[in-house]
């Protein structure tokens, strides 16, 4: 039964195949290096972690197309060189063709190397996207609070200043630490190529070196309730000076909240003088006096993060 | 040559009947979606207003909502002249003890306007979890007024919610960002009030601010005055007690 | 229908089976009729309990009701069908119950009211689970009419966020329900005892509860829009779950009964196979679709038990204030860090769920591939061509499944040190999964490929699986992955995955059986029109799905950036082509059950033991067992019979 020798004569079709095979690698190859970066335009790519990806994705596009192309060669050419004329009665039965082991192995060897390059090529990214920057490289720690839904941030070496705007300092390390006060939201920058979910109870951490001066977006990619779809909110990456300034603007120190002007309003305008309720200006007790507490407890500025 | 016809005309039938039935699931999950219509802001003065602060946009409109432990009675509503809104958004479940926002959570805004938004609040007091959102952020001159005194915070013991305007749907309308704390009514006082739950006379908040060019935000409460786990349940979940939209329009 | 295995052409119904007509009191009492008035009072009597018992202040949240009354309704339900008849009278050293054993004869045998009650036939629950889980496909898919629709135009025209979350969360759960058991169900219950020879099988009240509970866990899962919705997605993330609309407890009681379902049905077939091949059935003389019933047996036994733990603690969690997965005591009025209290922890959720969930997504492939690669060989005439590397490939995949499940948590922050090794085990898999493309690539090649709609959809399926498997390698790179996550880049991969193997398998099969279980053809006309519209529109919708997620769409989000709004119009436009394109094929399995082209005993020629039978398959499928002398593909061996002269014995096609 099964041990009917091969009786095939070698025959044209496959060497055909492996033609229009290894052409089409070539013009896949090709194709995908030149079309990928056209098509794939993500958000301005403004760190190395984003560009790294942007690698990747070309690289493993490319190592993809043989994998592609042979499925494509050898299983749509069987249309064009094996197909039965009339649909109408069945076909005789087509020759009794079983692998040897030759081909079977050889099949396992090539996708098992194909496996382990990528594997490799994802090791040696992940460690450069992982890496510590260097000793003395003046890190900057900004501790993200992920709660439905918007997250806000707070400066801890900046006298715990806490803004609801990500402001950032262009080609400084920065590191998060994240968390979330109620359920899991994922906290992205696309632009910066970098997501880390904020758990609750839990701090995760993500290293992220921002290179290029711009406005971009951040938002939450785990639904998180009701309002997912709006937990979005602006990055600024500015210079060095430029994020000195900010960030030294926001007189919000912890608990209790500091004093007028708190967290400058974005796009409306901050009067001089600070005027707004009924008793006009803001009084003479002095900006102190305006924490409304019932019990007053005891000025120490404090992170949420301990 | 009957039967071939035939399957056509069922076909097509069917592709029609499954039509109509998406058709009709979308009208059903519309209806029961629908909210009560918006609150537009009025250029009438409320009795206790704020006096004009120089350098702000000339236009100047006044909007009032109030927050309740619960829905409030149609006596307590008749005895306030307060029309109450329902957010008529639980199909089976009119969820009358759950704390929420009126009259109505859908707000609307005229563009490049000074808004002065009055908050009068019958709810106790609610420990919020990010002090970030017990300071006053936002608003002209940084502060808000808690019965006639003007704060730049609160603890956040004695928070009861927060009105939080916030969020970019798109990039093509201007980031407004508001948030200030509802400061809530000592125990004793809530438990005085018991006649229709609430107490006599609510604390009131008063704060202005300045709306951009057109767009749509979200507004909230960040502090978990709901139920289930740790107060982020019910109200805090569910559309139209808690949270509502903001529509400014030009 | 002459081939060397020995069938015995008598089909008499054994002895001793009752014959003639049912009263109507036989016919409804009792039936689904009953079991649905048994669910209500169930309902009812648990509430009433419930209420009388438990304190005013725990009822303010609907929660325990809901739980309580579901649990009524399910066990109202299995009273009302007589399903708890057999075990209650077996205890009590009763005779077995008459309702269950009169319909198994000839004499009821066609009538149409015997698919709506307690039926021990695989054949008869067979069909009720093909009508099951056509209608679970089509809600499913009203689902993703309804979600393209509020896509169409930016702005949240149709529904509000909460609404279009309840729709996302409910058609992801349905269509995976669907996957689940969409070829297991049908296709596994009708077919499994015949491949092997048997008449049942092994355990056939388990393989009847097993439809009744998929019946009663859709139902229960369809009242989520009535009970309140919920906005957590079908990953149901735990504190998301804890404290969303009350939706969830309708959520997490019908999954359960889902997933003990699925896993009573599947093991029983395991059992029936291990146990009840005929004579000379060796396990290397197995169909290729009976291995992949084998491996998704496997898969769904040891996996779906973590799913199911961990949904009973997230009902526990919400109705009783159990802190499985919580850090914060319900309630307290303080935030205290995770040492402090509750104990819970988020990542237990997920790791619970991925456990499952990552190998579930095999449990939707195996038998999808198994499908096709049977299909191949008949229509390409030849043996299949690593019969043997086939088998260690749906083994190997079944195994490495196991090792992976990590990857859907490369972004959480669980475990950083594990994410090279969870990189390694899921590039890994892809070796297993070339050894099922190697053995339909080397079917096809040199193969008399006769191009009927069974093997159309292998092509489809080589298209659309390739696609998906190398968006799947893009996405076990940890870098890309960190900037692909949740985006619809991985939308578009799943779906091209899962519709890539297993719609399209389920496809093929329908065209392929559909023959053997009504004696008709389903049109041929209808049917090139169902392939050409479902491919070409859902190429247009999914490749615009990794456009999107290129460019960092998030999913699950009801309103999207101005960026989007053009390639979002295109794709809802083709997705309600696409689904015009479904309607096609229902109206296709719809008509042609009653007026197709009436098939022979085995119209394509195959040699598999289900081929020898009459179609439809009568009742014990064989008088007598059958013995097997051959592997089920020798086509082209001498011992194969001589190919049928051209008009000597037609074979009836459908416009001929």
């Amino acid at each position: 039964m099964a041990q009917v020798p091969n009786p095939l004569p070698p025959h044209r079709e496959l060497r055909t195949a492996i033609y229009v095979y290894a052409a089409l690698i070539v013009l896949g190859v090709v194709l995908v290096i030149v079309l990928t970066p056209w098509i794939a335009t993500w958000e301005p790519v403004a760190s190395a972690r984003a560009s790294d990806n942007f690698l990747t994705l070309i690289v493993f596009s490319a190592v993809a197309v043989p994998v592609f192309m042979f499925v494509m060669v050898f299983g749509f050419s069987n249309l064009y060189f094996f197909r039965h004329p009339r649909q109408s009665e069945p076909p005789r039965d087509g020759p009794y063709m079983v692998a040897g082991l030759g081909p079977q192995l050889a099949w396992i060897g090539l996708t098992a190397a194909h496996a382990l390059v990528l594997f490799v090529w994802g090791l040696i990214f992940l460690a450069r996207a992982d890496a510590a920057p260097a000793p003395g490289a003046n890190q900057l720690n900004v501790d993200v609070t992920g709660e439905q839904w918007q997250f806000n941030f707070t400066y801890p070496q900046y006298n715990n200043a806490q803004s609801e705007i990500l402001e950032l300092p262009v080609n400084r390390p920065v590191y998060f630490t994240i968390t979330s006060l109620d359920v899991v939201h994922s906290f992205s920058v696309d632009a910066l190529g970098f997501k880390e979910d904020a758990v609750p109870g839990v701090f995760t951490h993500i290293r992220v070196t921002p290179s290029k001066i711009g406005s971009y977006s951040l938002r939450c990619y785990e639904l998180c309730g009701l309002y997912h779809t709006y937990m979005e909110g602006p990055v600024r990456v500015v210079s060095a000076a430029d994020f000195d300034t900010w960030v030294r603007g926001l007189k919000v120190h912890g608990y209790p909240w500091g004093i007028n002007g708190a967290g400058a309003p974005v796009g409306a305008p901050t009067p001089p003088g600070g005027t707004g309720g009924p008793s006009g200006s803001v009084g003479p007790e002095g900006p102190q006096a305006l924490i409304l507490s019932h019990s007053p407890p005891a000025n120490v500025p404090r992170s949420a993060f301990t | 040559m009957n039967n071939s016809l035939g399957k056509w005309v069922f076909t097509v039938v069917l592709v029609l009947l499954g039509v109509a039935w998406v058709g009709g699931i979308v009208v059903l999950l519309h209806a029961m979606g629908t909210t009560s219509p918006a609150a537009q802001a009025s250029s009438r003065r409320p009795a206790i207003s704020p006096t004009q602060p120089p350098n702000l946009p000339t236009k100047h409109v006044y909007m009032t909502l109030q927050t309740f432990p619960s829905t409030p009675t149609d006596a307590w509503a008749v005895e306030h002249h307060y029309s109450f809104v329902s957010p008529g958004v639980a199909p089976l479940n009119g969820h009358e003890d759950w704390v929420r926002y009126g009259p109505n959570t859908n707000l609307v805004l005229p563009a490049h306007a000074l808004v002065t938004m009055t908050i009068e609040n019958y709810d106790g007091q609610t420990p919020i979890l990010n002090e970030f959102y017990s300071k006053v952020q936002g608003t002209v001159g940084g502060i808000e007024t808690v019965d006639g005194k003007p704060v730049t915070g609160a603890d956040p013991s004695i928070v009861s919610h927060t009105f939080t305007i916030h969020s970019i749907p798109n990039a093509n309308q201007p980031w407004l960002y508001v948030s200030v704390p509802v400061v809530g009514e000592p125990d004793d006082v809530e438990e005085a009030g018991a006649d229709n739950g609430f107490p006599p006379k609510p604390i009131v908040m008063q704060f202005s601010f300045v709306t951009g060019g057109p767009g749509k935000y979200i507004w909230q409460c960040f502090d978990p005055c709901g139920w289930g786990f740790n107060g982020f349940g019910g109200p805090m979940q569910t559309r139209g007690f808690m949270s509502g939209t903001v529509t400014v329009q030009g | 229908m002459s081939t060397t295995h020995e069938v015995p052409a008598s089909h008499e119904p054994r002895d001793g089976r009752v014959s003639g007509q049912p009263s109507l009191w036989q016919k409804l009492v009792p039936s689904h009729l009953t079991g649905i008035i048994g669910a209500a009072i169930g309902y009812f009597v648990f509430t009433a309990i419930v209420r009388a018992t438990t304190p005013e202040d725990a009822l303010a949240q609907p929660d325990i009701l809901l739980l309580w009354g579901f649990i009524g309704l399910l066990i109202g339900w299995l009273i009302g069908l007589g399903a708890l008849n057999y075990p209650v009278r077996w205890i009590l050293g009763m005779p077995e119950p008459k309702h269950e054993e009169p319909y198994r004869g000839e004499g009821y045998y066609r009538q149409i009211w015997r698919y709506f009650r307690w039926n021990l036939d695989h054949k008869i629950i067979g069909i009720q689970y093909l009508a099951l889980t056509l209608i679970m496909l089509a809600l499913g898919g009203t689902g993703a009419m309804l979600i393209r629709l509020n896509l169409l135009v930016p702005g949240t025209r149709f529904f509000p966020p909460n609404t279009y979350e309840t729709i996302v969360t409910m058609h992801g759960m349905l269509m995976i329900a669907t996957m689940f058991s969409i070829i297991v169900g049908p296709f596994g219950n009708y077919f499994v005892p015949i491949m092997i020879g048997a008449r049942d099988m092994a355990f056939p009240r388990l393989n009847a509860l097993s439809w009744h509970l998929l019946a009663v866990g859709v139902f229960i899962f369809l009242l989520i829009p009535f009970v309140g919705g919920l906005q957590t997605g079908w990953t149901f993330y735990s504190p998301l779950a804890d404290q969303t609309e009350p939706g969830a407890i309708a959520f997490a009681v019908g999954v359960i009964l889902m997933l003990v379902s699925s896993s009573i049905g599947l093991v029983n077939m395991l059992a029936t196979i291990i146990t009840m091949r005929a004579p000379g059935m060796r396990w290397t003389r197995l169909p290729l679709f009976l291995w992949g019933i084998i491996g998704t047996a496997i898969l769904t036994a040891t996996s779906a038990p973590s799913w199911f733990s961990g949904l009973i603690q997230v009902l526990l969690d919400r109705a009783y204030h159990t802190t499985f997965f919580l850090n914060i005591v319900p309630g307290s009025d303080t935030f205290v860090s995770s040492a402090a209290t509750g104990g819970g922890n988020a990542y237990l959720y997920e790791v619970t769920f991925w456990f499952f969930a990552h190998p579930e997504v095999y449990i939707l492939a195996i038998p999808g591939w198994a499908a096709l690669m049977e299909v191949t060989t008949v229509f390409s005439r030849k043996p299949a061509f690593t019969y043997k590397l086939a088998i260690l490939g749906i083994l190997g995949v079944t195994l490495n499944s196991f090792l992976v499940w990590g990857h859907h948590l490369f972004v959480s922050g669980w475990a950083p040190a594990l994410r090279g090794y969870y990189m390694f085990t899921t590039e890994l898999i892809s070796i297993p999964t070339g050894f099922i493309f190697i053995t339909i690539l080397g079917t096809l090649w040199r193969g008399r490929l006769w191009m009927k709609l069974p093997l159309a959809w292998v092509f489809a399926f080589l298209w659309t699986f390739t696609i998906g498997g190398i968006t799947g390698i893009f996405l076990s790179d940890v870098p890309l992955d960190i900037q692909m996550h949740g985006t619809y880049f991985v939308a578009g991969h799943f779906h091209y995955v899962i519709l890539g193997s297993m719609l399209w398998g389920f496809f093929a099969l329908c065209y392929y059986w559909f023959p053997k279980i009504t004696g008709r053809f389903l049109d041929e006309r209808l049917g090139w029109v169902h392939f050409w519209g479902t491919n070409i529109t859902f190429n247009l919708v999914f490749a615009t799905f990794f456009l999107m997620g290129w460019q960092g769409l998030p999913r699950r989000v009801a309103d999207f950036a101005p960026l989007f709004d053009i390639p979002n119009t295109f794709a809802s436009i083709f997705a309600f082509l696409l689904g015009a394109v479904m309607v096609v094929f229902f109206a296709n399995v719809i008509w042609s059950w009653r007026y197709g082209e009436k098939a022979s005993a085995n119209p394509w020629n195959a040699r598999t033991l289900e081929w020898q039978v009459p179609s439809p398959v009568p009742p014990e499928n064989f008088a007598a067992l059958p013995t097997v002398k051959e592997g089920p593909y020798e086509y082209g061996t001498p011992a194969a019979p001589p190919p049928p002269a051209p008009g000597a014995k037609p074979v009836p096609t459908p416009g001929s």
